[in-house]
């Protein structure tokens, strides 16, 4: 097992996709902050532009929230990293990186060298499921450095760090959820033996095309139970992913970690399930 | 401990596709066991069950003398190279190795100079697999399989895609490991003839049921050339044969016998015969290559 996860850590260093993820990280952070910094200026020059009406409708496809006080007030470091964190970009490239990674050995045929010699076949998961969790604590490290980088460069002394226990929070839900969201795409890559699959499957999740399927399946059980408040996005990745922020309750901050880990392991567990049953092609 | 390896009723099916049936293998630590079958007979299949690839339908195997998951603790001690090698096209050679040392805990030093040594890749450096010709990949898949030093090596038409001299190397390599460090290989091949000169021991499979089981001593008789004799009365031809002192024979059937010695004496045999009343029907030298032999096994060309 520990083996296992050592060789997945070096396929993890020595792989391309590890790096390609990790510099488009890096340019999704700086497009991200300075499209923030656009919709600023575009404030500042015609502050009718941030007022929002209120709406109850959810918006599909990638984008930042900003805040009014952000045009002539400070920006505080922990509101930017959360406001494109939550956009869902960084989900996306995990979603990418989570596809290519875990179906790879299944892809060009390598698992037929150590699948036969590992009769605890489900390690396999395991140890792809460990490397994925260090690629994606890193992509978060490297977007949130990057965010803040970027900020400093565009905003100087107004872009200052505030408390930093709710960032850490909220970076700890957050990796949990994006981590949630890599297992239940290695799920998929491991059950369709599809990247493609998986990877377009992931994307449309991170941009919302899931909503309508929650609001069918709300209205079903609105039907079935009228005095039950229950929204279904609410235990799903994207729509925590969309929903946690710094200003969000410890409630809803514990309901996305629960569904961070339970979307983990019963991913995880799934997956390990089909790699035991199923023979190697 | 008798055998490294036997199945027992080994059977993969596939819907009310049977595509290996009821197959018992006997392999003996120190052997080469080539498996002969044309393709789609089932001996991918076979290999896959045995390597822990594929789960057998019915029948189990029995490893080092353990069998059930007893034996399934063992499967570290077996190297596999199943169809094409599976090999991360952007690495090198010694990093596609790396891994799987990494992934088997062997931490000696040289390892993967070694194996690449044995398998003739030392001078490819950091040149990625991507790059490789078919045949530079194939030996990497026979590297990769002899990782962590296994007791037994599934080859999976390993010669596929070698040009004659890279064919010769692989066969030299292969036999130089199996005398130097008594691993047991099972080879599958269509190619017969390049089969035949490693091989130790065969096992021919058709349509998913294993027809024989040799030696190579036992297959070298049945391909060797002798004389073909038809007559019309084979007891009593035996009888002049022995009178004659020919004692490496062999009754077919009511009309044929097989002679094995003296085989150009063919007129003196007749002569004998025709002296003793023995009407001779037909003799004639003959050379079986074990293309033919195998072609007759399965139901000739037409199967092939």
């Amino acid at each position: 097992m520990f083996n296992l996860i050592k060789m997945d850590t070096h396929r993890l260093v020595h792989s391309t996709s590890t790096w390609i993820t990790l510099l488009f990280t890096v340019v999704l952070a700086v497009f991200s902050v300075v499209m923030t910094n656009v919709y600023i200026q575009m404030a500042k020059e015609d502050p009718s532009s941030l007022a929002v009406e209120p709406t109850e409708e959810i918006q599909l496809g990638i984008y930042v929230d900003a805040n009014p006080e952000w045009v002539t007030g400070n920006i505080e470091i922990g509101d930017i990293i959360s406001t494109e964190m939550k956009s869902g970009v960084l989900a996306i490239i995990v979603v990418v990186f989570a596809a290519i990674f875990s179906n790879a050995e299944q892809k060009n045929g390598y698992i037929k060298n150590i699948a036969g010699q590992f009769p605890r076949r489900g390690n396999l998961i395991i140890s792809k499921f460990a490397a994925i969790a260090i690629q994606i604590f890193w992509m978060m490290i490297v977007f949130s450095l990057i965010t803040v980088i970027t900020g400093f460069a565009l905003w100087g002394s107004r872009f200052y760090l505030g408390s930093f226990m709710p960032i850490l929070k909220f970076l700890g839900t957050q990796y949990l959820l994006h981590l949630g969201f890599a297992a239940l795409i290695m799920f998929f890559s491991i059950f369709t033996r599809s990247t493609a699959f998986s990877m377009t499957a992931g994307i449309l999740i991170c941009t919302g095309f899931a909503i309508p399927i929650y609001s069918i399946i709300n209205k079903l059980i609105a039907d079935i139970k009228p005095s039950w408040d229950f929204n279904v996005g609410n235990y799903m990745l994207d729509r925590n992913i969309t929903q946690i922020s710094l200003a969000v309750t410890s409630d809803i901050m514990v309901r996305g970690v629960v569904v961070g880990i339970v979307f983990s392991v019963i991913s995880v567990l799934f997956a390990m399930l089909i790699i035991k049953k199923r023979d190697i092609r | 401990m008798e055998y490294l390896l036997t199945t027992n009723r080994l059977t993969k099916q596939y819907g009310r596709h049977k595509a290996v049936n009821a197959v018992n293998i006997h392999i003996r630590q120190g052997d080469i066991y080539g498996l002969i079958g044309r393709n789609g007979a089932g001996k991918t299949t076979i290999l896959k069950m045995i390597s822990g690839l594929a789960a057998p339908t019915e029948g189990d195997f029995s490893l080092f003398g353990k069998t059930g998951k007893e034996a399934y603790e063992y499967m570290s001690r077996i190297g596999t190279l199943i169809e094409s090698p599976g090999v991360y096209p952007n690495m090198s050679a010694a990093e596609n190795l790396k891994l799987k040392c990494l992934a088997m805990g062997v931490r000696k030093k040289d390892t993967i100079k070694e194996l690449l040594k044995t398998v003739g890749l030392e001078n490819v450096g950091k040149k990625k697999v991507k790059n490789f010709s078919l045949g530079m990949k194939q030996r990497l898949g026979i590297a990769l399989a002899l990782v962590a030093d296994p007791d037994l090596v599934v080859l999976d038409e390993p010669i596929n895609g070698l040009d004659p001299q890279g064919i010769a190397e692989v066969r030299e390599t292969l036999q130089k490991l199996n005398k130097e460090k008594n691993i047991t290989f099972i080879i599958s091949s269509h190619i017969l003839e390049e089969l035949s000169k490693m091989a130790t021991n065969y096992g021919i499979i058709h349509d998913g049921v294993l027809l024989q089981e040799m030696t190579r001593e036992e297959l070298l008789a049945k391909c060797s050339e002798r004389i073909e004799l038809k007559t019309d009365d084979t007891r009593k031809a035996c009888t002049v044969l022995e009178g004659m002192g020919i004692n490496q024979y062999k009754v077919v059937d009511a009309s044929t016998i097989q002679i094995f010695e003296r085989l150009n004496d063919g007129g003196d045999i007749t002569m004998a015969l025709a002296e003793n009343g023995v009407k001779t029907m037909g003799i004639t030298v003959k050379n079986e290559a074990l293309e033919d032999y195998y072609l007759n096994l399965t139901g000739g060309a037409e199967n092939v």
